[in-house]
Protein backbone atom coordinates (compact mmCIF):
# COMPACT_ATOMS: atom_id res chain seq x y z
CA UNK A 1 0.00 0.00 0.00
CA UNK A 2 1.39 3.48 -0.74
CA UNK A 3 2.51 5.18 1.95
CA UNK A 4 1.91 8.80 1.52
CA UNK A 5 -0.10 10.91 -1.00
CA UNK A 6 -0.12 14.51 -2.72
CA UNK A 7 -3.88 15.80 -3.08
CA UNK A 8 -3.42 17.67 -5.81
CA UNK A 9 -7.35 19.61 -5.63
CA UNK A 10 -9.56 21.00 -3.02
CA UNK A 11 -12.84 21.37 -1.21
CA UNK A 12 -14.92 18.95 -1.46
CA UNK A 13 -12.71 16.32 -4.06
CA UNK A 14 -10.11 16.85 -1.43
CA UNK A 15 -11.92 16.17 1.47
CA UNK A 16 -12.99 12.62 -0.51
CA UNK A 17 -9.67 11.37 -0.78
CA UNK A 18 -8.53 12.66 2.20
CA UNK A 19 -11.57 10.31 3.57
CA UNK A 20 -10.43 7.30 1.27
CA UNK A 21 -6.82 7.51 2.02
CA UNK A 22 -7.81 7.32 5.94
CA UNK A 23 -9.74 4.27 5.73
CA UNK A 24 -6.47 2.73 3.83
CA UNK A 25 -4.09 3.91 6.84
CA UNK A 26 -2.15 6.14 3.85
CA UNK A 27 -0.52 9.42 4.83
CA UNK A 28 -1.64 12.57 3.47
CA UNK A 29 -0.11 15.99 2.22
CA UNK A 30 -2.62 18.63 1.58
CA UNK A 31 -1.29 21.52 -1.16
CA UNK A 32 -2.88 24.98 -0.92
CA UNK A 33 -3.08 28.32 -2.24
CA UNK A 34 -2.22 30.89 0.48
CA UNK A 35 -5.93 32.19 -0.19
CA UNK A 36 -7.01 28.47 1.04
CA UNK A 37 -5.26 28.10 4.22
CA UNK A 38 -7.96 27.44 6.52
CA UNK A 39 -10.23 25.34 4.24
CA UNK A 40 -10.87 21.75 5.80
CA UNK A 41 -9.19 19.43 3.56
CA UNK A 42 -5.95 21.22 4.82
CA UNK A 43 -6.71 21.06 8.49
CA UNK A 44 -7.40 17.69 8.11
CA UNK A 45 -4.77 16.07 6.40
CA UNK A 46 -1.35 15.43 7.95
CA UNK A 47 0.37 17.60 6.46
CA UNK A 48 0.29 20.47 4.61
CA UNK A 49 2.01 22.61 1.52
CA UNK A 50 1.18 26.17 0.25
CA UNK A 51 1.85 25.89 -3.06
CA UNK A 52 1.00 29.45 -4.52
CA UNK A 53 -0.85 32.39 -5.07
CA UNK A 54 -5.19 32.22 -5.21
CA UNK A 55 -4.77 32.02 -8.98
CA UNK A 56 -5.47 28.44 -9.70
CA UNK A 57 -3.06 28.93 -12.73
CA UNK A 58 -0.41 29.32 -10.42
CA UNK A 59 -0.75 27.03 -7.28
CA UNK A 60 -3.44 24.28 -8.43
CA UNK A 61 -2.46 24.00 -11.64
CA UNK A 62 1.08 24.91 -11.23
CA UNK A 63 2.48 21.54 -12.81
CA UNK A 64 6.32 22.15 -11.12
CA UNK A 65 5.38 23.80 -7.67
CA UNK A 66 3.21 20.07 -6.81
CA UNK A 67 5.98 18.10 -7.89
CA UNK A 68 8.15 20.57 -5.71
CA UNK A 69 5.98 19.95 -2.74
CA UNK A 70 5.96 15.86 -3.53
CA UNK A 71 9.54 16.02 -3.20
CA UNK A 72 9.50 17.98 -0.19
CA UNK A 73 7.05 16.22 1.57
CA UNK A 74 8.72 12.00 0.84
CA UNK A 75 5.35 11.57 -1.00
CA UNK A 76 5.14 8.54 -3.15
CA UNK A 77 1.93 9.49 -5.59
CA UNK A 78 -0.41 12.13 -5.84
CA UNK A 79 -3.99 11.68 -6.57
CA UNK A 80 -5.12 14.80 -8.98
CA UNK A 81 -8.96 14.41 -7.68
CA UNK A 82 -10.76 15.42 -10.80
CA UNK A 83 -10.90 19.10 -12.68
CA UNK A 84 -7.77 20.44 -12.48
CA UNK A 85 -4.80 18.93 -13.75
CA UNK A 86 -6.95 15.02 -13.30
CA UNK A 87 -6.96 15.07 -17.47
CA UNK A 88 -3.30 16.62 -17.84
CA UNK A 89 -1.23 14.03 -20.22
CA UNK A 90 2.04 16.42 -19.20
CA UNK A 91 1.17 16.33 -15.28
CA UNK A 92 1.15 12.56 -15.49
CA UNK A 93 3.93 11.87 -17.75
CA UNK A 94 5.92 14.69 -15.34
CA UNK A 95 4.68 12.89 -11.89
CA UNK A 96 5.96 9.52 -13.59
CA UNK A 97 9.00 10.83 -14.96
CA UNK A 98 10.09 12.26 -11.12
CA UNK A 99 9.87 8.98 -10.27
CA UNK A 100 6.45 9.42 -8.15
CA UNK A 101 3.06 7.64 -9.01
CA UNK A 102 0.23 9.28 -10.90
CA UNK A 103 -2.77 8.03 -9.43
CA UNK A 104 -4.77 7.76 -12.48
CA UNK A 105 -4.67 6.30 -16.35
CA UNK A 106 -1.25 6.24 -17.94
CA UNK A 107 -0.21 9.11 -19.71
CA UNK A 108 -0.57 7.97 -23.26
CA UNK A 109 -3.67 6.96 -22.23
CA UNK A 110 -4.90 10.40 -21.54
CA UNK A 111 -3.64 11.84 -24.50
CA UNK A 112 -5.50 8.99 -26.72
CA UNK A 113 -8.93 9.85 -25.01
CA UNK A 114 -8.13 13.52 -24.69
CA UNK A 115 -8.67 13.78 -28.59
CA UNK A 116 -11.92 12.89 -29.82
CA UNK A 117 -10.74 11.83 -33.10
CA UNK A 118 -8.45 9.28 -31.76
CA UNK A 119 -10.56 8.31 -29.22
CA UNK A 120 -13.18 7.40 -31.72
CA UNK A 121 -10.70 5.94 -33.83
CA UNK A 122 -9.97 3.41 -30.21
CA UNK A 123 -13.32 2.95 -29.90
CA UNK A 124 -14.29 1.46 -33.33
CA UNK A 125 -11.00 -0.60 -33.56
CA UNK A 126 -12.15 -1.93 -30.37
CA UNK A 127 -15.29 -3.14 -32.02
CA UNK A 128 -17.26 -0.08 -30.26
CA UNK A 129 -20.42 1.11 -31.79
CA UNK A 130 -19.82 4.82 -32.20
CA UNK A 131 -22.07 7.61 -33.89
CA UNK A 132 -22.04 7.77 -37.48
CA UNK A 133 -19.58 10.14 -38.32
CA UNK A 134 -16.89 11.73 -40.40
CA UNK A 135 -14.40 9.08 -39.22
CA UNK A 136 -11.64 11.60 -38.46
CA UNK A 137 -10.76 15.48 -39.42
CA UNK A 138 -11.68 17.68 -41.58
CA UNK A 139 -9.60 19.39 -44.14
CA UNK A 140 -8.76 22.00 -46.67
CA UNK A 141 -10.93 20.06 -48.80
CA UNK A 142 -14.26 21.49 -48.80
CA UNK A 143 -15.62 18.91 -51.55
CA UNK A 144 -14.59 15.68 -49.26
CA UNK A 145 -16.32 17.64 -46.40
CA UNK A 146 -19.43 18.46 -48.24
CA UNK A 147 -19.47 14.90 -49.53
CA UNK A 148 -19.26 13.77 -45.76
CA UNK A 149 -21.51 15.69 -44.38
CA UNK A 150 -24.23 14.42 -47.37
CA UNK A 151 -23.46 10.94 -46.23
CA UNK A 152 -23.69 11.81 -42.53
CA UNK A 153 -27.53 13.54 -43.25
CA UNK A 154 -28.55 16.84 -41.69
CA UNK A 155 -28.80 17.53 -39.03
CA UNK A 156 -25.50 17.51 -38.12
CA UNK A 157 -22.98 18.32 -35.52
CA UNK A 158 -19.52 20.52 -35.87
CA UNK A 159 -17.28 19.13 -32.90
CA UNK A 160 -13.56 20.36 -32.03
CA UNK A 161 -11.33 17.13 -31.12
CA UNK A 162 -9.69 18.52 -28.66
CA UNK A 163 -12.77 19.71 -26.82
CA UNK A 164 -14.68 19.18 -23.72
CA UNK A 165 -17.55 20.55 -21.93
CA UNK A 166 -19.96 20.91 -24.16
CA UNK A 167 -17.68 23.92 -25.91
CA UNK A 168 -16.44 23.57 -29.65
CA UNK A 169 -19.74 22.49 -30.97
CA UNK A 170 -22.40 23.37 -33.31
CA UNK A 171 -25.27 22.15 -34.98
CA UNK A 172 -25.84 22.53 -38.90
CA UNK A 173 -29.49 22.11 -40.64
CA UNK A 174 -28.39 22.43 -43.93
CA UNK A 175 -25.97 21.91 -46.34
CA UNK A 176 -26.01 25.76 -47.30
CA UNK A 177 -24.72 26.82 -43.77
CA UNK A 178 -22.51 23.81 -43.34
CA UNK A 179 -19.11 25.38 -44.50
CA UNK A 180 -19.21 29.20 -42.66
CA UNK A 181 -20.29 27.19 -39.75
CA UNK A 182 -17.04 24.71 -39.87
CA UNK A 183 -14.94 27.91 -40.31
CA UNK A 184 -16.33 29.27 -37.18
CA UNK A 185 -16.40 26.28 -34.95
CA UNK A 186 -12.56 25.92 -36.05
CA UNK A 187 -12.09 30.25 -34.82
CA UNK A 188 -13.55 29.18 -31.64
CA UNK A 189 -12.09 25.82 -30.94
CA UNK A 190 -8.46 27.42 -31.99
CA UNK A 191 -8.56 30.04 -28.89
CA UNK A 192 -10.28 27.75 -26.68
CA UNK A 193 -8.34 24.58 -26.87
CA UNK A 194 -5.31 25.38 -28.62
CA UNK A 195 -6.08 23.56 -32.14
CA UNK A 196 -8.65 23.84 -34.64
CA UNK A 197 -8.87 20.62 -35.80
CA UNK A 198 -13.25 19.36 -36.10
CA UNK A 199 -15.03 16.52 -37.48
CA UNK A 200 -18.37 15.80 -38.07
CA UNK A 201 -21.25 13.65 -36.47
CA UNK A 202 -24.79 12.93 -36.92
CA UNK A 203 -26.98 15.03 -34.19
CA UNK A 204 -28.71 13.21 -31.84
CA UNK A 205 -31.44 15.34 -29.97
CA UNK A 206 -32.19 12.78 -27.66
CA UNK A 207 -28.88 11.35 -26.80
CA UNK A 208 -28.13 8.55 -23.87
CA UNK A 209 -24.44 9.41 -21.87
CA UNK A 210 -22.72 6.08 -21.59
CA UNK A 211 -20.05 6.46 -19.29
CA UNK A 212 -17.07 3.48 -19.05
CA UNK A 213 -13.83 3.45 -16.80
CA UNK B 1 -8.13 8.82 19.64
CA UNK B 2 -4.75 10.61 19.24
CA UNK B 3 -3.99 14.12 20.58
CA UNK B 4 -3.95 15.44 16.94
CA UNK B 5 -7.51 14.55 16.39
CA UNK B 6 -8.63 15.89 19.33
CA UNK B 7 -7.44 18.92 18.53
CA UNK B 8 -8.40 19.15 15.50
CA UNK B 9 -11.89 18.26 16.30
CA UNK B 10 -11.72 21.12 18.84
CA UNK B 11 -10.42 23.60 16.03
CA UNK B 12 -13.49 22.90 14.22
CA UNK B 13 -15.93 23.19 17.30
CA UNK B 14 -14.55 26.18 18.37
CA UNK B 15 -16.16 27.86 14.75
CA UNK B 16 -19.35 26.52 15.39
CA UNK B 17 -22.00 27.87 17.73
CA UNK B 18 -21.95 24.22 19.92
CA UNK B 19 -21.69 24.66 23.50
CA UNK B 20 -21.01 21.03 24.39
CA UNK B 21 -20.44 17.71 22.02
CA UNK B 22 -19.43 14.13 22.89
CA UNK B 23 -18.54 11.62 20.14
CA UNK B 24 -17.77 7.70 20.63
CA UNK B 25 -15.32 5.43 18.87
CA UNK B 26 -16.02 2.05 19.56
CA UNK B 27 -14.67 1.84 23.12
CA UNK B 28 -13.12 5.28 22.90
CA UNK B 29 -14.82 8.45 23.47
CA UNK B 30 -14.50 12.44 23.47
CA UNK B 31 -16.90 15.44 25.55
CA UNK B 32 -16.07 18.52 24.51
CA UNK B 33 -17.76 21.46 27.06
CA UNK B 34 -17.38 25.62 26.10
CA UNK B 35 -17.02 27.10 29.23
CA UNK B 36 -16.76 30.33 27.98
CA UNK B 37 -17.00 31.73 24.05
CA UNK B 38 -13.86 33.14 24.42
CA UNK B 39 -11.72 30.35 27.11
CA UNK B 40 -10.47 27.29 24.79
CA UNK B 41 -12.27 24.49 24.87
CA UNK B 42 -11.48 22.14 28.06
CA UNK B 43 -11.55 18.03 27.34
CA UNK B 44 -12.64 15.20 29.03
CA UNK B 45 -11.78 12.15 28.06
CA UNK B 46 -14.61 9.09 28.85
CA UNK B 47 -13.11 6.43 31.35
CA UNK B 48 -11.95 3.54 28.63
CA UNK B 49 -9.03 2.17 27.39
CA UNK B 50 -7.62 4.58 25.36
CA UNK B 51 -3.93 4.53 24.74
CA UNK B 52 -2.70 7.63 26.64
CA UNK B 53 -1.33 10.28 24.27
CA UNK B 54 2.66 10.94 24.27
CA UNK B 55 2.97 14.17 25.95
CA UNK B 56 3.43 16.42 22.27
CA UNK B 57 3.11 19.89 22.24
CA UNK B 58 0.02 20.90 20.77
CA UNK B 59 0.92 22.35 17.14
CA UNK B 60 -1.41 22.29 13.74
CA UNK B 61 0.97 19.68 11.69
CA UNK B 62 2.43 21.51 9.29
CA UNK B 63 4.91 20.93 6.21
CA UNK B 64 7.21 21.50 8.26
CA UNK B 65 6.26 19.75 11.23
CA UNK B 66 6.97 23.03 13.52
CA UNK B 67 4.55 25.86 14.31
CA UNK B 68 7.12 28.88 14.34
CA UNK B 69 7.46 28.28 10.71
CA UNK B 70 4.39 29.85 9.43
CA UNK B 71 4.34 32.19 12.30
CA UNK B 72 4.61 35.73 11.16
CA UNK B 73 8.22 37.11 12.35
CA UNK B 74 8.33 40.22 14.17
CA UNK B 75 10.26 42.90 12.67
CA UNK B 76 10.31 46.89 11.79
CA UNK B 77 11.89 46.23 8.24
CA UNK B 78 10.24 43.95 5.01
CA UNK B 79 9.92 40.29 4.87
CA UNK B 80 11.48 37.91 2.13
CA UNK B 81 9.30 35.62 1.36
CA UNK B 82 9.60 32.40 -1.01
CA UNK B 83 8.27 32.58 -4.30
CA UNK B 84 8.19 28.67 -4.92
CA UNK B 85 7.82 25.57 -3.19
CA UNK B 86 11.73 23.23 -2.76
CA UNK B 87 14.89 23.19 -0.47
CA UNK B 88 16.26 26.39 1.13
CA UNK B 89 20.34 26.56 0.14
CA UNK B 90 22.13 29.58 1.76
CA UNK B 91 24.88 29.03 -0.46
CA UNK B 92 25.27 27.67 -4.07
CA UNK B 93 27.33 24.71 -3.24
CA UNK B 94 27.57 22.38 0.34
CA UNK B 95 31.53 23.62 -0.04
CA UNK B 96 30.58 27.28 -1.25
CA UNK B 97 30.36 30.36 1.52
CA UNK B 98 27.14 31.37 1.95
CA UNK B 99 25.65 34.10 -0.12
CA UNK B 100 24.91 36.24 2.67
CA UNK B 101 25.04 36.62 6.60
CA UNK B 102 22.98 38.25 9.12
CA UNK B 103 24.29 41.65 9.47
CA UNK B 104 25.33 41.72 5.83
CA UNK B 105 24.08 44.61 3.42
CA UNK B 106 22.17 43.49 0.37
CA UNK B 107 20.24 45.34 -2.32
CA UNK B 108 17.34 44.35 -4.31
CA UNK B 109 18.98 42.29 -6.75
CA UNK B 110 20.90 40.17 -4.90
CA UNK B 111 21.12 37.05 -4.90
CA UNK B 112 20.44 35.76 -1.34
CA UNK B 113 19.51 31.84 -1.29
CA UNK B 114 18.91 28.85 -3.26
CA UNK B 115 15.16 27.17 -3.38
CA UNK B 116 15.92 23.79 -4.94
CA UNK B 117 12.70 22.01 -6.61
CA UNK B 118 12.98 19.05 -9.50
CA UNK B 119 16.55 19.18 -9.31
CA UNK B 120 16.75 22.54 -10.62
CA UNK B 121 18.55 25.47 -8.17
CA UNK B 122 16.91 28.77 -8.34
CA UNK B 123 18.38 31.64 -7.14
CA UNK B 124 16.27 34.01 -5.48
CA UNK B 125 17.17 37.46 -5.34
CA UNK B 126 16.38 40.09 -2.59
CA UNK B 127 13.34 42.35 -3.18
CA UNK B 128 14.05 45.33 -0.78
CA UNK B 129 17.31 46.92 0.02
CA UNK B 130 18.95 47.01 3.26
CA UNK B 131 20.57 44.50 6.52
CA UNK B 132 19.56 41.37 6.89
CA UNK B 133 18.30 41.08 10.07
CA UNK B 134 17.46 37.34 10.57
CA UNK B 135 17.59 34.77 8.50
CA UNK B 136 14.48 32.52 9.03
CA UNK B 137 15.47 29.07 7.93
CA UNK B 138 17.80 26.27 7.97
CA UNK B 139 20.04 25.71 5.63
CA UNK B 140 18.19 22.41 3.49
CA UNK B 141 15.09 23.13 5.49
CA UNK B 142 12.08 22.54 3.14
CA UNK B 143 10.07 25.27 2.60
CA UNK B 144 6.83 26.49 0.75
CA UNK B 145 5.13 29.70 -0.88
CA UNK B 146 5.50 32.18 0.77
CA UNK B 147 6.93 31.14 3.88
CA UNK B 148 9.21 34.07 5.45
CA UNK B 149 12.58 33.64 4.51
CA UNK B 150 14.32 36.76 5.99
CA UNK B 151 13.77 39.71 7.29
CA UNK B 152 15.55 43.11 5.95
CA UNK B 153 16.07 46.62 8.13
Amino acid sequence: MLDKVLIANRGEIALRVLRACKELGIKTVAVHSNADLELMHVRLADESVCIGPANPTDSYLNIPAIIAAMEVTDSVAVHPGYGFLAENADFAEQVEKSGFIFIGPHADTIRLMGDKVSAIKVMRAAGVPTVPGSNGPLDENNERTLALAKEIGYPLIIKAAAGGGGRGMRVVHSEAALLKTIYVTQSEAKSFFGSDVVYLENFWKIPVMLRSR
Amino acid sequence: MDIRKVKKLIELIESSDIAEIEIKEGEEGVRISRISSVAPAPVSYQPAPIAAPPPTPVEAPTSNGSPAVNAEPTTTGNIIRSPMVGTFYRSPSPSSPSFIEEGKTVKVGDVICIVEAMKMMNQIEADYSGVVEAILVEDGEPVEFDQPLMTIV
